[in-house]
């Protein structure tokens, strides 16, 4: 007992070390140093997944979610000047401190205007499109303007998934993935390796999960640590405290689990990290029915205080939440349990499943959020 | 859809008054050749709700009422001479029918007793050295009264695991006991004038349907750890066997058949594990004396059982 309590205040006083040696080297004022990102978690994954299902036709897409790509690199990616001209003035705007949301509002306008001027199916321009405003929401969320950043994943999630789904020049598009046919599981996981190794390296440490691993909207968790936007002086020191604290963050976790005994990592219980989650949905090789499905349980959970236990059926859970959800959300999860028991029990593998359970997922967020 | 005609020609109809649940674990043990041991107090309509699903399913139906003296041969048959023609001639027991209700079986001796031991476990009987097929569909409902311990022979293990639920019912609300006694003349002459809905050649076509009915592996899994969890609980002496585990698979089959799909979900095993499993487990007498049951003891299981995930 004594050594767990000595092995906890040794843990704090680590995390509280790195914390300060964090918030000395954070230059951005607007971000409140030691907590995530704002833009929500979910929304990002689905555009990730979203973005490795058309990584095939976009490869240019794929890559800017799947690496730690700056803005620099996001705009050296695009082809066009237009775009490529607006997130440049973007850029600076924010680096001379006169980055307004209104300014934002209206480089966005402007590119909505360019690629409307587009002609309709150009595979280049849509990808250059979706590149730029991927750098605008970078800039934005850099510039703590947290409400544009989720407008613009918004709108990019929108067409995204329009784009999987429909036939927009069937011609140019058939050729490349052929939409009837159940995209392919590798397309479907939600992560990359590549993205997996940069979640292990950076992102691991800007999102340290909760024990729930549930919360990925704007309840902050544990606080988070900055990214290393270190000075060199301080580089060593931080590699070293932030191991430190690591190595004995686990012997604390894993001496309470060993004492619980019981406990087990599996998504959506109690235990189980968001990155473990990730990597089990991986290795799982699961449908987006049963991702989405659990996606909007830990939503749920997390949101409405509406805990799953282990033991609790899908449809125990639908009953659960009828009192804690409004009629339109709890409709909404009701589609996406049906869906989900469909695809998960009865074996039912069908694209317009997966797009019906996409739709009922963003629906029940969107509505929680307009 | 089949529990839906069940419903609107019992339950609506006010034939049988507050035993939905009763009604729909009897349809799916006959749809999954299974038999039904009902125990309930005397008078709380045993025997009306297992002629009405004979009746509307249009199946033979036969009752005996146990007695300490009664024979083997009674239930089973007999060769008699036949004085004209000078040969033994089979005289069929009750036992050679559909839907067979045996009132009252702890009151018949353990020797009678085993007699449907054949019957239930083969689908067959064997008389004088000669074996007999049973028509198909054959279930047996058999009814006890918990309370009375003088002059009864309660069922052994063995002949207990043979019935694949266990019903335990009891008294109808007082709202619905008074429905009852409004309409006792209409509700005997209804039950008389019930017409049957499917037939036989019905009956067979969705038993095979039934065992149609698509299982995840998952669900499997499921099952498997359901029961083995009962073996390890404190208060538990006797756990589940694998036929328990097989009664689970084939009610949650035809639960999910009777729902209208053709496919199993957790909830289908969570339904039927307990008229499965409460006839089969075997409390430790401790806490029996402390009032533990063997329903809660399933409550608990099912309780602690993770469900199939993700």
């Amino acid at each position: 007992m004594k050594r767990t309590i000595a092995l906890v205040i040794l843990l704090l006083a680590c995390v509280l070390v790195t914390f300060i040696e964090g918030v000395n080297a954070e230059d951005n004022p607007r971000h409140t140093p030691g907590f995530p990102e704002n833009l929500p978690r979910n929304l990002e994954d689905l555009l990730r997944t979203l973005s490795e299902a058309l990584g095939e036709i976009m490869p240019e897409l794929a890559w800017s979610f799947h690496s730690n790509a700056t803005v620099e690199d996001v705009v050296n990616s695009i082809n066009n000047t237009h775009p490529k001209t607006l997130v440049i003035r973007a850029s600076q705007d924010l680096a001379e401190g006169k980055l307004t949301e209104e300014a934002l509002y209206n480089y966005l306008s402007l590119l909505q205007e360019w690629y409307e001027s587009c002609p309709k199916g150009d595979v280049k321009a849509t990808e250059d499109y979706l590149l730029a405003m991927r750098a605008l929401m970078m800039i934005s969320s850099q510039a703590g303007y947290t409400d544009v950043s989720i407008n613009i994943a918004k709108q990019m999630l929108d067409i995204m998934t329009n784009l999987r789904t429909s036939y927009i020049e069937p011609s140019t598009w058939d050729s490349q993935l052929d939409f009837k046919e159940p995209i392919p599981p590798e397309l479907l996981e939600p992560f990359g390796e590549l993205h997996e190794h940069v979640e292990l390296e950076l992102g691991w440490f800007n999102r340290i999960p909760s024990l729930g691993s549930i919360p990925k909207l704007t309840i902050p968790s544990l606080p988070g640590i900055p990214s290393p936007l270190f000075t060199l002086r301080n580089e060593h020191l931080y590699y070293v405290l932030t191991f430190v604290t690591v190595a004995l963050l686990s012997v604390v976790l894993l001496k309470n689990l060993g004492k619980i005994g019981r406990i087990k990592l599996v998504p959506g219980t109690l235990g189980g990290s968001w990155l473990k989650q990730q990597r089990y949905y991986k290795k799982m090789r699961l449908p987006i029915p049963i991702i989405v499905y659990w996606q909007a349980v830990n939503y749920v959970s997390a949101k409405y205080r509406v805990p799953r236990s282990t033991s609790t059926t899908h449809r125990e859970y639908l009953e659960l939440t009828k009192s804690k959800l409004s009629i339109l959300k709890h409709e909404l999860l009701a589609d996406l349990t049906r869906i989900y028991e469909l695809t998960r029990f009865a074996n039912i593998v069908d694209a317009t499943l997966d797009e019906k359970a996409l739709k009922a997922y963003r629906d029940l967020v969107h509505s929680d959020e307009s | 859809m089949l529990f839906k005609i069940i419903e609107e020609r019992l339950l609506k109809t006010g034939i049988i008054v507050e035993k939905e649940t009763e009604a729909k674990i009897l349809t799916a043990c006959l749809i999954s050749r299974g038999h039904a041991l009902i125990e309930g107090v005397p008078g709380i309509a045993k025997t009306t709700l297992a002629k009405s699903i004979a009746r509307l399913f249009n199946l033979e139906f036969k009752r005996i009422q146990m007695t300490p003296d009664l024979l083997p041969a009674d239930i089973l048959g007999f060769y008699i001479y036949d004085p004209r023609t000078g040969e033994f001639k089979l005289r069929m027991g009750p036992i050679f029918t559909n839907i067979l209700l045996v009132d009252e079986i702890n009151r018949a001796s353990p020797r009678t007793q085993s007699a449907l031991l054949e019957a239930m476990q083969e689908r067959q009987v064997t008389i004088e050295g000669y074996t007999f097929k049973l028509e198909e569909p054959f279930m047996v409902i058999a009814t006890q009264n918990p309370i009375e311990m003088e002059g009864v022979f309660p069922l052994p293990e063995a002949q207990v695991d043979r019935f694949l639920v266990k019903v335990e019912t009891g008294y109808p609300s007082s709202e619905g006991f008074k429905n009852i006694l409004k309409r006792i003349d209409e509700i005997e002459l209804a039950v008389e004038e019930i017409k049957p809905v499917f037939d036989k050649e019905q009956i067979l076509k969705i038993m095979e349907e039934v065992k149609k009915v698509y299982v995840d592996d998952s669900i499997y899994d499921y099952i498997v750890k359901v029961v083995e969890e009962t073996r390890t609980h404190p208060a538990v002496k006797l756990g589940g066997s694998p036929r328990a585990g097989i009664a689970i698979l084939r009610l949650s089959k035809a639960w999910a058949y009777l729902e209208g799909r053709n496919y199993v979900i957790p909830d289908d095993v969570k339904i039927v594990a307990k008229p499965a499993l409460v006839h089969r487990i075997i409390l430790k007498p401790e806490y029996e004396v402390e009032g533990v049951r063997a329903n809660r003891v399933i409550e608990d299981v099912l309780a602690k059982v993770p469900v199939p995930k993700p």
